[in-house]
């Protein structure tokens, strides 16, 4: 066992490893050990006293780097998150058959404690690492039953699958149905079909989604809504004459998100995709409304998104156009009748203070699922009516 | 109704406002309000678009009042260091209008300094006003924003108006406030501020009791013993001394903060968590305090001042000796207080409240002292029997609930030993809780009063605290009790506590 001041983490973090492939059936008397040693390190450096605090089982699946999104994994961002939520963590990290090591174990398992100082007095606030390798095919098929003996009893549950798109697998399923609260992130994903994966997940699992791209929309979702505050404009928002919302390619799926939840908002709904061959948009959809039928415009260009990638969004409507432009990194304009281009700071949040909100919050965010399935349908060009 | 809204509410975001802050240039501003608001834009609490005028006497520029507060942010914000990019946009929201209290043409500046605000941020004219000055300025204050056409009692776009305390001085001058203020401004639009309700541990003392099932039927005279609080300090008058010969520990404590605190505590379960719901309780939990029978105020109540002694590692002097203080002063810097509640819960359960300066540290908790188990057991003679269990819920500092309770010591006798069960805001929750300002003001922005006092709370309050200060005027005493500052306090209120009980050590 050993210490480790700053061991490439958050400031002020201190990790105590315990010992690498250990004894599955010892995972627990190996964790005792660790926070023995954390509590005479702390007393011998006249801190006080370390305290076991735990309000989360996180259970991190960390798929083989091949079909990881290529963004900071979700082992490193859980270190600035369990600072603030301390947890106990289960990594589970897929590796190639090839690199199992001999004895043909198909699993091995390590362990280690990172502590915090506390903002409130000194006391180390620890979350307990607990990592799990299994090899191919055969070491995954061990992880459902090893997260259910090495959950905390009593605290709620979250699967972290933030490394790569949810594919509805065996593994997935097995691990959700563990699970209170899943967080995914669906807009690294450049695929449209996450969505629609996404969406029947919901619709078909008790755990609640929270999903990082969708929470990233949030500030936006606040401004678009208020280009229809003033008096008179809802009425205008039964008078759409177009819509036309451009995204870099990486901010697709925020896109398409967006669009769903803002048609989820406009009432009864019919809906046909239309060819987009022969014009710049990637996509077309035609939208039959109560007062007559207008197109949604989906253009997808090289440009400075902010965090969720998206450009602008243009409503024509009633005779007007109420527009969201991303002016650079930090800023927005909102042009309107009623805001003349007004400039907004956008302060979007950072992925390990989503994360810690994902876990905070209710949960679930209502309007989620029906945005999330009116986005699939788009993407799956389905023709609907709602 | 703007369909784009649905399901967006529940965010608690404000709506579009401008806040002014009389008193910008008073240490609270810099200290507590624009470090409250930097952190409410920094964790994407404040509204868009919003700003924020401060206004004071002395001249100064805009740029002057942002340099100022940077500063003020960089020292006392509770996220720092201070975001560059996010200071520098939430800067360019932030103002400053010199101008005079008593000067009417200072506020018909002020309003045409909102108009442009208004015009060319978007908002619609929604405000909240802040008056963090001396006390004596509110009226005056309050009346000038009348006069203007500042106020607009409608309910949208918004008028609010935050009030700092002390609110009142004595029943009749909080009556002649409350009258004062409603001549302008509807109740609902008046927030009276008590920091103490901003205060996490404060507001999980409605989530304790009724958010948990276990704790409420134990809550009253068949299981409660009585009741201590405590709000001690470990400061001095700091400089003050003139301000306290004024004031005194109950109406600067007691009056407002521990009153509230007990009122939380006290009160029956409200029917739901709406703003009047929960105060129309707490109003009735002080009605039914007993007053105090006539010429037995010292059966009652204990006051003292802190004689010269040591706090934390320093020599200090006596309150007499303080700058600005009477040498023949009998102001209380100690007092110490015996309620009885006249109600079907707390019939018989004494409440003990207790406030000081130069106490030996800082520390306001509650402590639930529970009747001992009926029939002993255990330790028969040894003085190692049963320990008394009490439930302390620390306000301030290391925020938390502790339950205090007797466990065998291990070996091959039944002695019982006391031991702490604990759990810790610090420590459960890795993340540090909001500062009671930041709660506020964002309930203020919201519209929200719930942790805010009412005109009948500060009343009821005051009608309690008013008789006291008419008993204590009535003895015309040339001197009260003295303790040594740094030690727990005169032993004096000692002989409050009936036999057999004791102060805790917080
Ligand atoms: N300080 C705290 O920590 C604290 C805590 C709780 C409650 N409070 C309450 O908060 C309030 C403010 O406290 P504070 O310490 O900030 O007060 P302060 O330092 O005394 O500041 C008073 C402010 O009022 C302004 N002012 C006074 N007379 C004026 C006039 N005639 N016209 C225009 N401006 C005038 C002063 O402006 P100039 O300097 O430009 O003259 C200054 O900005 C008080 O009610 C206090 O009881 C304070």
């Amino acid at each position: 066992m050993s210490a480790v001041q700053n061991g490439g983490q958050s400031a002020g973090a201190i990790t105590y490893a315990g010992g690498q492939n250990i004894d599955l059936a010892n995972v627990e008397h190996e964790l005792a050990g660790l926070w023995r040693q954390a509590g005479e390190a702390a007393a011998e450096a006249g801190q006080r006293s370390v305290t076991r605090a735990c309000l989360w089982n996180l259970v991190v699946y960390q798929p083989p780097p091949e079909q990881r999104y290529g963004r900071p994994s979700a082992p490193r961002l859980l270190d600035d998150v369990t600072a603030a939520v301390p947890s106990r963590l289960l990594r589970l990290e897929l590796r190639p058959e090839a690199e199992a090591p001999s004895g043909g174990k198909a699993v091995s398992a390590w362990v280690n404690t990172k502590c915090n100082i506390s903002p409130a007095g000194g006391h180390q606030i620890c979350t307990e690492e607990i990592g799990i390798a299994g090899f191919g095919r055969k070491g995954q098929a061990h992880f459902p039953a090893l997260v259910r003996a090495l959950l905390v009893p009593d605290l709620p549950v979250a699967l972290v699958w933030l490394d790569s798109a949810p594919h509805k697998g065996r593994l997935l399923r097995d691990l959700l149905r563990l699970s209170d609260r899943i967080l995914v992130d669906t807009q690294p994903s450049a695929e449209g079909a996450t969505l629609i994966e996404v969406d029947e997940l919901v619709r078909e699992t008790h755990a609640q989604f929270v999903d990082l791209g969708w929470m990233r929309l949030t500030p936006v979702r606040y401004m678009v809504a208020s280009l229809f505050d003033a008096p008179g404009r809802p009425e205008q928002l039964k008078h759409l004459e177009g819509i036309r919302i451009d995204t870099t390619p990486s901010g697709r799926n925020s896109g398409f998100l967006l669009l769903g939840w803002l048609l989820s908002r406009l009432g009864k709904l019919e809906l046909s995709a239309e060819d987009a061959a022969g014009r710049e948009a990637e996509f077309r959809w035609k939208i039959r409304q109560e007062n007559g039928s207008f197109p949604i415009e989906f253009h997808v260009r090289e440009g400075e998104g902010g965090l969720d990638g998206l450009l602008c969004l243009d409503v024509a409507a009633g005779g007007e156009h109420f527009v969201l432009r991303q002016v650079d990194a930090l800023h927005v304009a909102l042009d309107s009748p009623d805001h003349g281009g007004k400039k907004l700071a956008l302060h979007g949040w950072d992925d390990p203070e989503l994360v810690v909100a994902g876990l905070g919050g209710p949960g679930l965010d209502a309007l989620y699922p029906e945005a999330l399935n009116i986005a699939a349908r788009l993407i799956g060009a389905e023709a609907w009516n709602r | 109704m703007n369909p784009l809204r649905d399901g967006l509410i529940k965010e608690r975001v404000p709506a579009p406002q401008v806040m002014v802050i009389f008193g910008a240039s008073g240490d609270l501003t810099r200290r507590k309000l624009l470090p409250a608001l930097y952190t409410l834009a920094r964790e994407r609490q404040l509204p868009s678009p919003f700003s924020v005028v401060g206004f004071a006497r002395r001249p100064k520029s805009d740029e002057d009042f942002r340099g100022e507060m940077r500063e003020g942010c960089d020292r006392f914000a509770r996220r720092r260091p201070v975001d560059e990019t996010l200071w520098s946009s939430f800067a360019e929201c932030v103002f400053y209008q010199q101008g005079s209290f008593d000067d009417a043409a200072a506020y018909a500046a002020l309003k045409t300094r909102m108009e442009e605000i208004d015009a060319k941020l978007g908002i619609p004219a929604n405000r909240l006003y802040y008056l963090s000055t001396p006390p004596s300025a509110y009226p005056t204050i309050i009346d000038n924003l009348g006069a203007a056409g500042l106020v607009s009692r409608a309910y949208e776009p918004f008028t609010r108006i935050i009030v700092e305390k002390p609110f009142g001085r004595d029943l009749e001058s909080a009556q002649v406030l409350n009258r004062q203020v409603k001549q302008v401004f509807r109740e609902a639009q008046i927030f009276r501020i008590d920091h103490y309700l901003g205060k996490e541990t404060v507001q999980n003392m409605l989530v304790f009791r009724f958010g948990n099932g276990i704790f409420e039927p134990l809550w009253n005279n068949r299981y409660v013993d009585h009741v201590q609080i405590t709000g001690a300090e470990a400061i001095g008058v700091e400089g003050r001394g003139a301000y306290y010969e004024e004031a005194g520990i109950l109406r600067d404590m007691v009056q407002n903060h521990l009153f509230q605190v007990m009122s939380l505590v006290g009160m029956e379960p409200p029917i739901s968590m709406d703003s009047n719901s929960v105060r129309d309780e707490k109003v009735k939990f002080l009605r039914s305090l007993r007053h105090i029978p006539d010429g037995k105020v010292d059966e009652y109540v204990v006051r003292a001042q802190y004689a010269s002694g040591h706090v934390l590692g320093e020599s200090v002097p006596g309150y007499k000796e303080e700058p600005g203080v009477d040498p023949q002063s009998t102001t209380e810097t100690y007092v110490a207080l015996k309620l009885l509640v006249d109600n079907w819960r707390w019939a018989n359960v004494p409440f003990f409240l207790r406030s000081s300066k130069r106490m030996p540290k800082r520390v306001t908790e509650i402590a639930i002292h529970f009747r001992q188990a009926p029939h002993q057991l255990f330790g028969n003679g040894t003085g190692k029997g049963p320990v008394p269990n009490v439930l302390s819920i620390r306000i301030q500092p290391n925020e938390g609930i502790a339950l205090h309770f007797g466990s065998k010591i291990p070996g091959p006798t039944t002695d019982i030993a006391p031991v702490n069960m604990e759990f810790l805001y610090g420590t459960s929750f890795g993340n540090e809780p909001p500062e009671a300002y930041e709660r506020l003001i964002l309930d203020a922005m919201l519209g929200d009063s719930t942790l805010f006092t009412r005109d009948d709370e500060v009343e009821a309050s005051w009608t309690f605290i008013t008789r006291i200060h008419q008993a204590w005027a009535e003895q015309k005493k040339k001197q009260i009790p003295v303790f040594e500052a740094g030690s727990w306090g005169p032993s004096e209120a000692d002989e409050l506590l009936g036999e057999g009980m004791h102060w805790r050590r917080p």
